[in-house]
């Protein structure tokens, strides 16, 4: 396999905010010792719930954010030491698709002007052949006819299309791997699955890699080569095959939190009437961070924090001190 | 009850709703059909833009503040017609045995300056009259499942969770002991894991009280696991209306079999027109 | 989704400009507003022309009241009171709007760098606002008219020192919060320079509460300049309304036409600016009002 074109390594993240009552300053780890590989032509999901730190990964594979320790690293190289020409040489190679694409375009730039600034800015095409480029990278993504849509400011676009027109900015450097942070949340169910078909038909005609991070498991299982699970800032598993066989018990849990797709399979009409109460979370000093909400947490798991290994015979990876027994 | 058993708790016709937004006339609701009936769970299903908040809002004469073209059709709870109801008799109606609402947002909703206690015993006696009951209010904090009352009607809305503060809501709703509670895609900016916990709540609720619920939702999957019945909407239409055994098994309309088919395979029916 | 006719690519900027007059000239106080500073500007440009006097021209009649021959009476030393209005709205405009652009281009400057660098710099240029807005600016303007004597630059600097933290404040507020945005994240992964992001990206989009506080910032500013000439310290080679109200000061109860049209010159104009601005702010950006707005 080619070596990975990102990689963090041990990576943390830390905010500092200062506490309410203005005596002193709490440190929230949004990204904890993370190492992670992003290949070329690899399709990665990173999943969990809010507050999981996942926005924070996409935001340090960007170079939006620099790490409070550790490493980013570009084919080899650390990102904060990158000279001029393989800064540019980063930037063309990894691009991004946002969450909100109303907010991820200038409300007031044209599409043109949009696209126009990125393509003199890499000097992609001369001026003359800028207006053809555009509408082919348009038709690329499925807007068409093109020419109607150059002119057009945000506002005047749906979802659906301003998202297409952020997968276009992004497309159009010919990257090898693009970050998309939530690119389906703030988007209808029948335009998420355009839009993710997009995606997969981008990855067969150029083989570019995708790094999503989402809350939506149901739709990463159709298109993830590799999903890794965050909880509090950790990786806490990562493989191939986390939905059929989650090592993890807060994968599991995040499994059991998907709602029946059959109305005669619902859980929750089988299981009325039972008072669920809601889980009190606190920030835990030492051991498993999962703990608190965890059904199979033992001694070791308050004393010892568990680390990312391999489970069992596949390529999955956990951090559970009982992954084995689960997955056996 | 005064009403016949066989009548339906909430009956709407020939709704219609037209807003007038920059020159252009939009039919956020039209001419819709709408029927729930004491103690059942309703769904109401569209995508963004299909309407389906404009109808609960205006059924529930929340009309947001736009310059309104039209509203008509009739809109009967329990045999009253609601917009011929005056102010005072709509009040009294959302205050004991009417209907209650929750959105999406409860953080919009709740005072920030007020700790959640107050705010419900506020629901309680809204007139302000009659000292706050303590008792009710931490009764209404256990039911919606908390384990500690007494703890949370101490805390400001901002001390809580997402998933607690609409446990809050719910509360508040529950406050006026609604025979009928809209939910306003209650669980939509809700974490999965607390998305879970607070639908099982409302179902509880729903069925413990024999309270009917009308969920609007854009999410087959909360349908799928709550309602008995389901409203298909777009572009301010009912396109079908089936029991939901019915439209995930064999659903008539074309747009419905889409919302389903893509509800179950994410990526099928993917590719058609936008 | 929505169809809306395509917009003729060549017209747009020219379009967008016209629109925003439009519906400036929609709003009742952006209209008349803009009437009261259009005609305020051609007083100004035109007083050579039209003003029956020169300022210094002395008549035979002092303290004339009004009449047809003085349209607003003569002054103690036998001035055309209407004339000495109309050169008045040309050093009063010209402090009003020279000031205010001062301040913008110092406020915005120092508002940018903070907002947009943020980190040490912000921390900085923070202290160094929030100084001068505690500084007495009117004890200093003293003590400069004291140590220099008074001029026209000077008074508008005195004026400019004055206003511009509020104008940094604003910049800043506005950068703080559109950095933020995905748009401007989508920019620096596209390897934008920092040049294009601050003014190609953000500044547009924050545009507008600027150029509202530059209008509210002139008629401020003219009023500064008013209490300045007030307490005599204008420049006294150039007419200006405050310094035509020091005079009229000895004169109230035997001449009230000294001090009355000033005055109310000096208020017309902070009504009209004032106007302005808030039909500016009546405005709003044509997204909301060509979009679907607020319905879902």
């Amino acid at each position: 396999m080619m070596p990975p074109i990102l990689r963090l390594n041990n990576v943390s993240r830390s905010y500092k905010t200062r506490n309410p009552d203005g005596w002193g300053s709490t440190v929230l780890r949004a990204a904890a010792d993370v190492t992670l590989d992003v290949y070329e032509g690899q399709t990665l999901a990173i999943v969990g719930e809010s507050g999981s730190g996942k926005s924070t990964l996409a935001k340090l594979l960007l170079m939006l954010h620099p790490p409070s320790s550790g490493d980013v690293e570009f084919r080899g190289a650390s990102l904060a030491k990158l000279d001029k020409r393989r800064r540019s040489e980063y930037r063309r190679q990894v691009q991004a698709v946002f969450q909100d694409p109303s907010s991820s375009l200038n409300p007031q730039m044209t599409v043109e002007q949009t696209l126009g600034y990125v393509v003199r800015r890499h000097d992609l095409v001369s001026d003359a052949d800028q207006r053809g480029f555009l509408l082919r990278q348009l038709e690329s993504v499925g807007l068409e006819p093109a020419d109607h849509y150059l002119t057009r400011y945000p506002h005047q676009l749906s979802g659906g299309q301003q998202q297409r027109i952020a997968i276009a900015r992004a497309m159009m450097l010919e990257p090898k791997v693009i970050i998309a942070d939530e690119p389906l949340s703030s988007l209808d169910v029948s335009i998420q699955a355009q839009v993710l078909q997009l995606m997969l038909d981008l990855r067969t005609r150029t083989n570019v890699g995708f790094v999503i991070i989402s809350h939506d498991l149901a739709a990463m299982q159709s298109i993830a080569d590799v999903t890794a699970v965050m909880y509090r800032g950790r990786i806490v598993e990562i493989g191939k095959d986390v939905y059929d066989k989650p090592a993890h018990p807060y994968t599991r849990l995040l499994l059991d939190a998907r709602l029946a797709s059959n109305p005669r399979h619902g859980r929750i009409r089988a299981a009325a009437a039972t008072k669920t109460p809601t889980v009190r979370s606190v920030r835990l000093e030492g051991g498993c961070s999962f703990r608190d909400r965890c059904p199979y947490a033992v001694e070791i798991c308050a004393t010892s924090e568990p680390v990312l290994r391999p489970v069992g015979a596949g390529e999955t990876k956990a951090a559970c001190h009982r992954a084995d027994e689960f997955s056996a | 009850m005064s009403t016949a058993p066989s009548a339906p708790l909430l009956r709407v016709s020939d709704l219609k709703v037209h807003f007038r937004v920059a020159d252009r006339l939009v039919r956020a609701v039209d001419g819709v059909e709408f029927e729930i009936n004491a103690g059942e769970c309703v769904g109401v299903v569209g995508e963004s833009g299909s309407g389906k908040s404009t109808l609960v809002r205006a059924i529930s004469r929340l009309m947001p503040n736009l310059p309104l073209d039209e509203v008509s059709g009739n809109v009967a709870f329990e045999g009253r017609d609601i917009f011929a109801m005056n102010d005072r008799e709509l009040r009294a109606l959302r205050r004991s045995r009417g209907f209650s609402m929750i959105f999406q947002d409860p953080l919009g909703y709740l005072n920030p300056t007020q700790r959640v206690g107050r705010q419900i015993a506020e629901a309680l006696s809204p007139d302000g009259r009659g000292r706050p009951d303590r008792v009710r209010v931490q009764e209404l904090l256990d039911e919606v499942g908390f384990p500690d009352p007494a703890r949370v009607a101490r805390r400001f809305p901002h001390e809580l969770s997402g998933g607690m503060r609409q446990r809050v809501m719910i509360a508040i709703a529950l406050a006026s002991d609604p025979k009928l509670l809209f939910a306003d895609e209650p669980t939509t900016a809700l974490d999965a894991t607390v998305q879970l916990q607070v639908l099982e709540t409302l179902y509880r609720l729903h069925k413990e009280r024999n309270m009917a619920v009308a969920i609007i939702t854009h999410d087959l999957g909360v349908v799928a696991e709550m309602c008995d019945r389901v409203y298909v909407m777009q572009t301010g239409k009912i396109l079908e209306t089936a029991s939901t055994v019915d439209l995930f098994e064999k659903p008539q309309h074309p747009y419905s079999a889409r919302l389903v088919s893509l509800s179950t395979h994410r990526l099928h029916g993917a590719g058609g027109p936008e | 989704m929505t169809e809306l006719t395509t917009p003729n690519p060549a017209q747009t900027t020219l379009s967008r400009w016209r629109t925003t007059v439009g519906h400036m000239m929609g709003t009742r106080h952006g209209a008349i507003g803009t009437v009261i500073l259009l005609l305020l500007a051609m007083t100004a440009i035109l007083a050579p022309y039209v003003a029956p006097y020169t300022p210094l021209q002395q008549t035979t009649q002092s303290l004339a009241p009004p009449s047809a021959a003085f349209f607003f009476g003569t002054d103690n030393i036998g001035r055309d009171l209407f004339s000495l209005l109309l050169y008045g709205a040309q050093s009063s405009l010209l402090v009003g709007l020279g000031a205010a652009l001062a301040a913008l281009l110092v406020g915005g400057t120092i508002g940018i760098l903070a907002g947009y660098f943020r980190g040490r710099v912000e921390v900085v240029l923070m202290r160094v606002i929030e100084l001068f807005q505690t500084l007495p600016v009117i004890m200093l303007v003293l003590c400069a008219v004291a140590l220099f004597g008074s001029s026209f630059s000077l008074l508008i600097t005195a004026v400019a020192l004055a206003i511009w933290p509020m104008e940094a404040r604003l910049v800043y507020g506005q950068y703080i919060k559109l950095r933020e945005r995905e748009f401007i994240a989508a920019a620096r992964v596209a390897d934008l320079s920092t040049w294009h992001i601050i003014f190609r990206e953000i500044l547009p989009n924050a545009a507008q509460p600027i150029i509202v506080q530059v209008a509210l910032d002139a008629s401020i500013a003219i009023l500064i300049e008013a209490g300045l000439g007030f307490l005599g310290l204008s420049d006294p080679s150039m007419v200006s309304w405050g310094q035509l109200l020091f005079v009229a000061q000895d004169y109230m109860d035997s001449a009230w036409w000294m001090s009355v049209f000033p005055g109310a010159a000096i208020c017309l104009t902070v009504i009209g600016l004032n106007l302005f601005a808030d039909g500016l702010n009546e405005i709003v950006d044509p997204r909301s009002s060509r979009g679907m707005g607020g319905l879902q």
